[in-house]
């Protein structure tokens, strides 16, 4: 544990522009996110915090009823920046995007009255962690804010936002769009009928599994993203560009369990070969205890026995309140041994990753003061303490 | 088909993070156990084992323990199987099914996917070869995408194939007797949030059927608020009395914050089985999930509906 490197946040907020937090599922991304930008906002940087998700939850930690589309100034006291936040609409993003590229007005109308449009947009894979990417793109070109905090999509796993793009323009400029748009662009509108009557097999197959129907609107919909296609592309390399600039830092969010502490290796190298800057880890709701050591080692002396025999005992559970101070006590023990053990266990603590533990919460955080004690916890972590045993 | 009153397909979500995947497993090995012919459906890569068995799934079932099957389901591989079964001279398709454009469709197409690993379910519930099957589903936000992908490909497409295979689907996962929705849920504020949430969406509408919703990894209390007040007021007799009460403090709190918690998803949802937190002095899953499998037992026949 000793040569674990600690993460200074503080110089990220200060130095940074955008800051990506990225993570797995139910590691506490979105409260992390939420602090990161009131200790930014404290500290007297003009802070909007992007979320992208449909259960509102950085609503509900900032204390908003709602949270949408146009960043929401959040009141948070005597600071000397400001506290913005905004949640980020997949489907009015795409819609943008679309008025923006669209080479016609007939093209847009098509698309907007596409039935896979309407219903799909949202779904189409990848979509989401492109939007917000565009989005964080545009409010960088509004340079309204000096920082940006970005919680990225909820995600089975932390690559998925960086991978996620990369599918969907698979799917615009890939062979099966190129197939269904061939007999289009030679014949024009009218020729689904006759490529349908063509010796093409493929898509026999496919019409003979799927039904007509769904190819033609299918075909409908990709014919219309072509024209849009080189936009899009080149829209996403300046993206890109922009996260690959030094003032951008990616920070994974993890829980100090051994699935999601492996996931951090995946994620660097993948960071690495994308060239992107790696600012640090973020272990959420590490459990504390005032001293590590074995949980079998320890005992109660006789005066501590007649003490605790002075005190009144409900005997919950039919056990007496010594055994229940020490159970609750081995509990606490046990789970700080645990937590500790799976983060020292890992390969990226040897190669000087700079990390930061946050520590377990008794209570649940879901209110602005709640953020503020999550935020109190960025503080860079002093030396690391060593295990102890009892005195 | 076995009829026991007991519905055959269990669709396991919840927030991530909450263990889904473990009470998932232990739902399948209570049912293996108590002797019904169980298959644990995941969505897993091929290359990653099980988290809490410990092996690989593949498309094809293997046995874990006697009674226990697992296997692991993904769009395209559903949809070979498909083809295989409803084309004639379905093999014929193969160098479609395994071209690269194939490929890109299935991976991007909205909703593609989900439809497929549904219809692989309908049919491991229609087989006659298992008893229950227990779905090892996607977190929360991606479930109810996935729940509604038939009523949506249903709709959107009118005609054809993927219409009656979307409205065969859509039939299967409303019939209570034969499917229920399983929410895990931790006694988190944000986690509570998400399950009501999604249990609203499956009821209204959805119109499909709960299970039991799980609160899983509930600290127990331990202590009384006049024990903890006591303590609280002691002299600073020694060091381990001071820590022992500062422990017992934590834990109080904790344990009431989430006994509310926990009442308030019970006020809503009566229908809850309540899994304590199971502290175990290393990773190790498969203790886990004995012991969740034990809680589970416990409380299994508790009152519903």
């Amino acid at each position: 544990m000793s040569d674990a490197a600690a993460l200074d946040l503080d110089a990220l907020i200060q130095h940074k522009r955008i800051i990506v937090c990225c993570g797995s599922g139910g590691v506490g991304k979105t409260t992390t996110a939420a602090a990161l930008g009131y200790r930014g906002a404290m500290q007297g940087r003009k802070v909007l915090v992007m979320t992208i998700d449909p259960a509102r939850r950085l609503a509900q930690a900032l204390g908003l009823a709602e949270l949408d589309h146009a960043p929401q100034r959040i009141q948070i006291g005597p600071a000397t920046g400001e506290l913005h936040a905004m949640m980020l609409d997949t489907k009015r993003t795409f819609d943008a995007l679309i008025e923006q590229y669209a080479p016609s007005d007939a093209a847009r109308e098509t698309i907007f009255a596409n039935r896979y449009y309407q219903h799909l947009s949202n779904s189409l894979a990848g979509s989401r962690e492109f939007m917000a990417m565009e989005k964080v793109y545009e409010m960088v070109q509004l340079a309204s804010y000096d920082l940006l905090i970005v919680d990225t999509p909820p995600a089975q796993h932390a690559l998925d936002f960086l991978e996620a793009p990369a599918r969907l323009f698979d799917l615009f400029e890939g062979s099966f769009v190129n197939l269904l748009l061939q007999p289009y662009r030679v014949a024009g509108r009218i020729g689904f009928d006759i490529f349908r009557r063509s010796s093409d097999r493929l898509l026999k197959g496919l019409e003979r599994l799927t039904g007509y129907a769904v190819l033609a609107d299918l075909s409908d919909f990709f014919l219309a993203f072509a024209g849009m296609a080189k936009g899009f592309k080149d829209r996403s390399q300046r993206v890109m560009t922009m996260l690959r600039e030094s003032q951008t830092s990616f920070l994974l969010i993890c829980a100090p369990e051994p699935s999601s502490l492996a996931e951090v290796d995946r994620f660097f190298r993948r960071l690495s070969a994308e060239a992107l800057t790696i600012g640090g880890v973020i272990i959420n709701r590490v459990h504390q205890a005032d001293s590590i050591f074995a949980a079998s080692s320890y005992s109660l002396t006789n005066d501590d026995v007649e003490l605790i025999s002075t005190l009144p005992d409900r005997r919950l559970g039919g056990l007496d309140l010594a055994s229940r101070l020490l159970a609750a006590y081995r509990d606490q023990l046990t789970m700080a041994a645990l937590d500790r053990a799976a983060i020292d266990a890992t390969d990226w603590i040897r190669a000087q990753v700079p990390m930061h533990r946050v520590p377990h919460f008794d209570r649940d955080l879901h209110s602005l003061a709640d953020v503020a004690a999550f935020a109190a916890q960025l503080q860079i972590e002093a030396q690391t303490t060593t295990a102890t045993a009892p005195t | 088909m076995k009829c026991d009153g007991q519905p055959k397909l269990l669709f396991v979500t919840g927030k991530g993070g909450v263990g889904k995947s473990a009470v998932a497993t232990a739902l399948a090995t209570r049912a293996a156990r108590a002797q019904q012919r169980t298959l644990l459906v995941v969505q897993q890569p091929a290359d990653l084992l099980h988290p809490q068995l410990g092996i690989a799934a593949a498309y094809q079932p293997v046995e874990v323990e006697p009674n226990l099957d697992l296997c692991s389901v993904d769009g395209r591989s559903a949809l070979k199987e498909y083809v295989h079964r409803t084309a004639p001279l379905g093999a014929l398709y193969n160098w479609i099914l395994d071209s690269a454009a194939l490929r890109h469709f299935t991976e991007a197409a909205p909703g593609f996917d989900e439809l497929m690993c549904l219809g692989k379910l309908y049919n491991l519930v229609t087989d006659s070869k298992y008893d229950r099957i227990v779905f090892d589903g996607p977190a929360t936000g991606h479930a109810a995408l996935m729940l509604r992908v038939p009523r949506t490909i249903g709709t959107a497409v009118r005609t054809g194939p993927l219409h009656h295979n979307a409205l065969k689907i859509q039939t299967l996962l409303e019939n209570p007797a034969l499917t229920r929705i399983v929410i895990v849920s931790l006694a988190e504020e944000m986690a509570v949030h998400e399950a009501l949430e999604l249990a609203r969406v499956v009821t209204v509408e959805l119109a499909m059927h709960l299970g039991p919703l799980i609160a899983n990894r509930v600290t127990q209390q331990l202590f009384d608020v006049t024990e903890i007040e006591a303590l609280a007021a002691l002299p600073d007799a020694s060091p381990m009395i001071g820590r022992l009460a500062r422990a017992a403090a934590a834990r109080f709190e904790r344990a009431s914050v989430e006994a509310s918690l926990v009442a308030s998803l019970r006020g809503e949802r009566p229908w809850l089985i309540e899994v304590p937190q199971i502290v175990l002095a290393r990773h190790d899953q498969a203790a886990l999930v004995d012991g969740i499998v034990a809680s589970l037992q416990r409380s299994i026949e508790a009152p519903h509906e």
